[in-house]
């Protein structure tokens, strides 16, 4: 019995993991294509990259970036603002959505068990290694 | 003539959601009073709820009459410093990780699987949600199914839901209601001749090392795989250790009682800060409401479904019931099918396995709201 569920329990981690490394895998490899890699001879904007010691006085002093920000920010406020005060939030049947929250489904589901299968492992491991003193 | 008019003139500010919030927060009242239906939390929120519905007081600055701070200000900033920051969640935690004995679920480890099989109902919920709110609010919305209070207000918190109150009211309702929800659903998918399985009951001693050693290494797989949920997970973890750990018996007495009945009072009537009545009585409240439902039949759908897929495997059978333990209702759940499991063979003792599966499902309520709040925030 004990053999059978250490089996199981074992087997379903093993793929369980496997299954969630290929997604990360895949996740990583798509966020290492957004952020492109500099090249060897490729130009690098040295105005992104601040250095040490460099003059930072004029980027506080660009007051035309602080009052877009401004500018935006009342816009993003009034925006919250409305959304507020209306309380009524709107229930529209979409489908949108439908993908990635099944995915989740399957991934969040699949990350429960994963973790708790290890947690059941852990536990009996302790118990065989940890024996109660008579 | 106008003295009179000062004293009725904020009836004219009542709006109609006002007297609706008002019945609804006689009702919490009457469940918390006359039910008994978690008194603790579904007290102070209806009440919280009448407090929060009425006019605001108005003051003269410069001749002109504006509204003045009146209750709902120091409701905000009660809400700002407690549940904003998810801070009296957490700190309720540490009481109710002071509170569980993992003993019987640390001598039968299998158990843990039916914790996280009852959390079915949260990611079925969440997807099903998803077709009619926004991703944020439909994984907030879910999260009802973990039959955990604390966890739904972390989650939906930090996923700035736009239906906290709503959510939070639907998760202490039911479980205040899992005696009412769980059988029939138990009912209509077990026959009488599995829930007639007897479990045979031998207690495996528990070292005090594992007792020790057990919330440590559930934190670090915590973080390891949901660090979104290491607040949760270990502000519950921490309360356990200072009960096992045995040299700091006033301390875990202290987070049992007085601790734990300290943020409770507040986490009640601070909650009620998101229910006012324009927010709140809306068609997507009733939705949420149903939706709650859904996730705690789908909880119980999830555990019985997997005690009745390991009875194909094994030689010693389970009774399917103890599944349905694994939501993270505690005692509730464990007492439900422990009466169930009587009602049925006056022998069945299945107490100590259904609360094995319901302190389980306690930890995977917890692992599963991290791993939601991991998986849309991206």
């Amino acid at each position: 019995m004990k053999k059978t569920l250490i089996l199981i329990l074992t087997i379903l981690t093993l793929v369980s993991t496997l299954m969630v490394s290929a997604y990360a895998v895949d996740e990583s490899s798509v966020e290492a294509d957004l952020v492109s890699k500099p090249e060897v001879g490729d130009e690098v904007n040295s105005s992104t990259i601040p250095t040490i010691g460099a003059d930072t006085t004029s980027v506080a002093d660009d007051t035309s970036v602080e009052e877009s920000s401004v500018a935006d920010s009342s816009v993003a406020d009034s925006t919250v603002a409305e959304t507020e005060e209306d309380g009524n939030i709107d229930i529209n049947f979409t489908t949108e959505n439908m993908s990635t929250s099944l995915e989740h489904m399957g991934l969040g589901l699949l990350g429960v068990m994963i973790v708790l299968s290890l947690i059941a492992i852990v536990v009996f491991i302790l118990n065989k290694v940890f024996k109660p003193q008579a | 003539m106008d003295s009179i008019e000062i004293l009725f003139r904020y009836f004219g500010h009542i709006s109609w959601q006002m007297p609706v919030m008002w019945v609804i927060g006689a009702i919490l009242i009457y469940l918390a009073i006359k039910k008994d239906m978690e008194p603790t939390l579904l007290l102070p929120m209806g009440f919280g709820a009448i407090l929060m519905n009425l006019p605001t007081p108005l003051e003269r600055v410069d001749g002109v009459l504006v509204p003045a701070e009146g209750v709902s200000e120091v409701l905000e900033t009660l809400y700002n410093a407690g549940i904003a920051n998810e801070l009296f969640p957490l700190i309720l935690f540490i009481g109710i990780g002071a509170m569980i004995d993992f003993g019987p679920l640390l001598s039968n480890p299998k158990m843990l699987l039916f914790g996280a099989a009852a959390q079915f109902g949260i990611f079925f919920t969440y997807f099903v949600a998803s077709l009619f709110f926004p991703i944020k609010d439909a994984a907030s919305i879910g999260i009802i199914g973990a039959a955990d209070g604390p966890t739904a207000i972390v989650v939906s918190r930090a996923l700035e839901s736009n239906f906290i109150g709503a959510i939070t009211v639907a998760a202490y309702s039911y479980m205040a209601l899992v005696p009412i929800i769980q059988p029939p659903v138990i009912r209509l998918i077990t026959t009488r001749k599995e829930r007639m399985i007897r479990m045979e009951y031998k207690p495996a001693a528990v070292s005090k090392t594992t007792r020790i050693l057990f919330p440590i290494i559930i934190t670090v797989l915590a973080g390891l795989f949901a660090p979104a949920s290491v607040a949760l997970v270990g502000f519950l973890m921490f309360g356990n250790l200072i009960r096992e750990c045995g040299v700091l018996d006033n301390l875990s007495q202290t987070a049992q009682k007085e601790l734990a009945n300290l943020v409770t009072l507040f986490l009640g009537i601070t909650i009620a800060f998101t229910m006012r009545g324009e927010k709140f009585l809306q068609p997507a409240t009733l939705l949420i409401m149903g939706l709650g439902l859904f996730a705690f039949v789908f909880d119980t759908v999830g555990g019985v479904m997997l005690a009745k897929l390991m009875n194909m495997f094994t030689k010693k059978k389970i009774n399917p019931m103890v599944g349905a333990a694994g939501i993270s209702a505690f005692p509730m759940s464990s007492r439900v099918i422990h009466k169930m499991g009587l009602k049925e063979d006056p022998q069945n003792f299945l107490l100590m396995h259904s609360t094995a599966a319901n302190v389980s499902g306690q930890i995977a309520s917890v692992i599963a709201g991290g791993l939601i709040l991991g998986l849309v925030q991206g």
